[in-house]
């Protein structure tokens, strides 16, 4: 089984400090579905460079404030 | 559960029901003539008729999650399940192809060859579901 991959996020933080917003009201912000983005929360996919982009215009962020290097 | 792995566990569910007993039948009491097409095209349209009222029973179900496009996420899991199931396919082919210098007929390969498609179609499912359950 494959090592999940070393990119941290912030993204449960920043939906809870965005009015709690749901998995699904951000998957439907950026054209996902909830698993994925459930999938992107708990470490398990790391999403394309796009998408990352995506996330953090909704949050009104720059991407490295979504997304960090582990370790 | 997405809609992309409900339609996943829906083809191998289905392909398991049908073909299974089939392999069965054929290994059991092998039928012969017409009765053995007849089985065979039986079998492929049981397959389709239930895949397609499933599909749209979680259709119904579940309106815009089956409008909804796939993501990238869902295309990765798409592809890597289809290169287990290809190579699965390619394999199974050559083999059934092999059998003839076995001194087989046409039934027989021709069943080889639907084999293969069956054990392709059930892996590619299966690495589907294991895709959506691990992550990607």
């Amino acid at each position: 089984m494959a090592a999940p991959p070393p990119i941290k996020n912030t993204i449960r933080r920043l939906r809870f400090d965005h009015g709690e917003m749901t998995q699904q009201a951000l998957a439907d912000a950026i054209g996902m579905t909830r698993q994925t983005i459930v999938a992107i929360e708990q470490g398990k996919y790391s999403p394309s460079l796009e998408a990352a982009f995506r996330i953090s215009r909704v949050f009104g962020v720059g991407v490295e404030d979504v997304f960090g290097w582990e370790g | 559960m997405s809609f992309r792995e409900k339609t996943a566990w829906i083809s191998l569910f289905t392909v398991v029901l049908v073909m299974g007993p089939y392999f069965y039948g054929l290994i059991v009491d092998p039928p012969q003539g017409a009765a053995a097409v007849g089985g065979l095209i039986k079998a492929i349209i049981a397959v389709i008729v239930l895949q397609v009222a499933l599909h749209i029973a979680v259709a119904v179900w579940s309106p815009k999650a089956a409008q909804a496009a796939t993501d990238e996420r869902e295309r990765l899991i798409a592809l890597k399940a289809d290169r287990v199931g290809y190579y699965v396919l390619a394999s199974g082919a050559f083999l059934a192809a092999a059998t003839i210098h076995l001194g087989f007929g046409r039934a027989e390969i021709a069943n080889g060859v639907l084999a293969a498609l069956v054990a392709a179609e059930i892996l590619r499912s299966g690495a589907q579901i294991v895709g959506f359950r691990r992550g990607v």
